[in-house]
């Protein structure tokens, strides 16, 4: 990326979301910081119970979150009315994983597109029709389509209209969640070539939420990994692939199945043991320490903040060579 | 193969009478698997894997399901001629399945002793506090941390992935020959998925069972498997030994689908599309299923349905232009640059 100062389009400090539940209080999300450019994508990583997808929710508003900020293109919208941050609501835009459960059944696909400029003050008629045409040809939907029903589509196409219907409203901002993952392969490679083209074209950051490595180290430009709640390593996609820091980051990409049997078999691989520790009750110090192969006394004590190991590559580990100490929030705030 | 066949398929095909007319799901598949062999069927939704591994078993229900073949030869028996009752036999005994979805194939009500002891009863000689003793084994040969306590409890105290060990425990029960493991790993973590297929792996290893492995993802196929048959629509189009397939993969919808896949460390700027969607089993092309969407497709493919034809090592494929795609050197290398 070329310009030196820019206004994130999306900015995320501090954020915690914690719910109450019938088992006691649950932080999903404990102290969450990051920037996205404008025409960035940052991938997020993490399995079941790390907490992305309530970040997502806080990002998407779908949930109040605890604390911390939320800026979009600037402005906090964690401390404005449910007026003003109405305003600032079609800037930030959801693709979901299973498009069959995001559209309504009995809309038509031109309704769909047409309800978010309808109810965002696009008020003339023909110039709804003309935008309605133009994302389902962004998406590459024929435009005879525009009258049928989302049974009437296959997977493929139903997660097209997914995606023209978060461009809709010029967003600076979707957050893709799992968005391939119901996918055949086949579809997928469709699905992600026309997320980088839309990008390419608007310029729209993505936040790439997936469970899938792979996947993320094919779109996004950086990579956070997120374990129970936290984020734990930052880096650009290409040095986060080839020189991770964090040794759950390594466990993920050694548990990644490769395509090579003369050099990947299952029988040889050294996994990481065990399961996701109860979100309840999360272990002290580092949380990663129950299941960690190189964890010493510490990590059980202290919880390692998230440093610079240069080059805007962060990670939280005490072990981890070359990581500086306490980072300002700034640092963590403008990526290079 | 040298080694007799343990299990041996021959034109098995398995048709559904629906509103929409007959649909062939699975047409005339021949395979088979050896003694302590893996076998993985691999394939996108729809074409005819999973009902495969159903129809192996008996378990579709008729009608709407019409299974007919030459034979499912296993353990000298042919699964097809079999009476119901020898079938119950063969199932769980001889040959175990286990499911994507391990919660909705555990009872909710009952501890996970209680079901490993139904599966030991059902097929063991064990009596009396024998059955116990071998279930908390069998909970500890699945790695289950504190078997003893973790016996007692029911499915919903379980994660995903403790889950689909307690399935294992209970498939591996009868100490059976087969296992089909269907997607056994689709629902579950990165690293979960890692561990469940190395346990399966080293069970399999131990008890000498061989398996069949049915999955949709090429990278656990690659890590996993001794051959590799690769479905579409229905039909076989490709089946080799695991190396071979990825080294140089012949038929056009194999090529498609491993270069549709993101290959990490070595990205492109844009994935390999494979345009169109797969045909509705009600409407199949006449000749080749997978020529609409074929880049080497001509006007034959549209016309005759290619056969599967020999290509070494025990390979075969199914495609007109196999002569032309074989001699052809690959487009570019798809698996270098990916760290150790």
């Amino acid at each position: 990326m070329s310009a030196p100062v820019e206004t994130p389009a999306l900015e995320v400090r501090d954020l915690v979301v914690s719910y109450r539940t019938g088992r006691g209080p649950l932080s999903a999300v404990d102290g969450v910081s990051f920037a996205i450019r404008p025409g960035e994508t940052l991938g997020l990583v993490g399995e079941s119970g790390c907490g992305k997808s309530s970040l997502a929710k806080a990002i998407v508003q779908l949930v109040e979150p605890t604390s911390g900020a939320l800026k979009v293109e600037g402005h906090d919208i964690t401390g404005l009315t449910a007026r003003e941050r109405r305003a600032l609501r079609p800037k930030v835009q959801m693709v979901f994983q299973d498009p069959m459960g995001a559209l309504d059944p009995r809309q038509r696909a031109g309704t769909i597109l047409e309800t978010p400029l309808k109810l965002n003050g696009v008020r003339g008629k023909a110039e709804r029709r003309a935008r309605v045409a133009s994302l389902m040809e962004a998406v590459g939907l024929r435009p005879e389509f525009i009258d049928r029903l989302p049974h009437e589509f296959s997977g493929g196409q139903r997660q097209r209209i997914g995606i023209a219907r978060a461009l809709a409203l010029d967003p600076a901002v979707i957050v893709c969640d799992e968005p391939v993952s119901a996918l055949d392969v086949s579809l997928q490679a469709q699905v992600l070539n026309l997320l980088r083209k839309v990008q390419r074209e608007t310029s729209v950051a993505y936040l790439f939420i997936s469970h899938d490595l792979s996947v993320v180290e094919h779109i996004a430009d950086r990579v956070a990994i997120m374990y129970l709640g936290r984020i734990v390593e930052l880096a650009p996609r290409e040095t986060l692939w080839r020189a991770p820091l964090h040794p759950y980051t390594r466990a993920l990409i050694e548990a990644l199945p490769r395509m090579d049997p003369g050099a990947s078999r299952i029988a040889d691989k050294t996994i990481v043991g065990g399961d996701l520790p109860s979100p309840f009750a999360p272990p002290k110090g580092c949380r990663f320490h129950t299941r960690c192969p190189i964890a010493v006394g510490r990590c059980a004590i202290d919880a390692p903040a998230l440093s610079d190991a240069g080059d805007g590559h962060l990670v939280a580990c005490h072990l981890a060579p070359g990581a500086v100490a306490a980072p300002t929030a700034g640092a963590v705030l403008q990526p290079a | 193969m040298t080694r007799p066949a343990l299990l041996d398929v021959k034109d098995l095909t398995v048709r559904f009478r629906t509103p929409a007319g007959r649909l062939t799901a699975v047409d005339r598949l021949s395979f088979d698997i050896a003694a302590g062999e893996t076998l993985a069927i691999v394939g996108e939704s729809g074409c005819g894997k999973s009902v495969t591994a159903m129809a192996l078993l008996r378990l579709l229900r008729s009608p709407p399901a019409e299974i007919s073949g030459s034979h499912v030869r296993f353990e000298g028996a042919d699964l097809l001629a079999l009476s119901e009752r020898a079938m119950r036999d063969v199932r769980g005994n001889r040959i175990a399945m286990i499911f994507q979805d391990p919660l909705s194939a555990l009872n909710p009500v009952r501890t996970v002793a209680d079901q490993i002891i139904e599966s030991l009863k059902r097929h063991t000689g064990l009596r009396g506090p024998a059955l116990h003793r071998r279930a908390v084994e069998l909970l500890d040969l699945v790695r289950i941390p504190e078997p003893q306590r973790r016996a007692e409890d029911y499915p919903h105290h379980f994660s995903g992935g403790m889950r689909q060990r307690v399935m294992i425990a209970i498939a591996i029960a009868a100490n059976p020959r087969l296992l089909i493991a269907d997607e056994p790993t689709t629902a579950l973590d990165v690293t979960v998925q890692a561990q469940i297929l190395k346990l399966i792996v080293s069970l399999q290893k131990e008890f000498g069972m061989s398996l069949l492995l049915i999955s949709h993802d090429l990278g656990v196929v690659a890590e996993t498997a001794d051959r590799v048959l690769v479905m579409y629509a229905g039909r076989k189009v490709e089946e080799r030994p695991v190396a071979d397939l990825f080294a140089r993969p012949l038929h056009p919808y194999t090529r498609a689908l491993m270069r549709a896949r993101p290959t990490p460390g070595q990205r492109r700027e844009l994935l390999d599309e494979i345009p169109g969607i797969v045909p509705s089993l009600a409407d199949l092309p006449p000749g080749c299923a997978f020529a609409p969407r074929c880049a080497h497709a001509d006007e034959a493919c549209a016309r005759l349905q290619p056969v599967l034809e020999g290509v070494g090592g025990g390979g075969s494929v199914a495609c007109l232009h196999l002569g032309r795609l074989a001699g052809e050197k690959p487009r570019a290398p798809i698996l270098e640059g990916v760290p150790a």
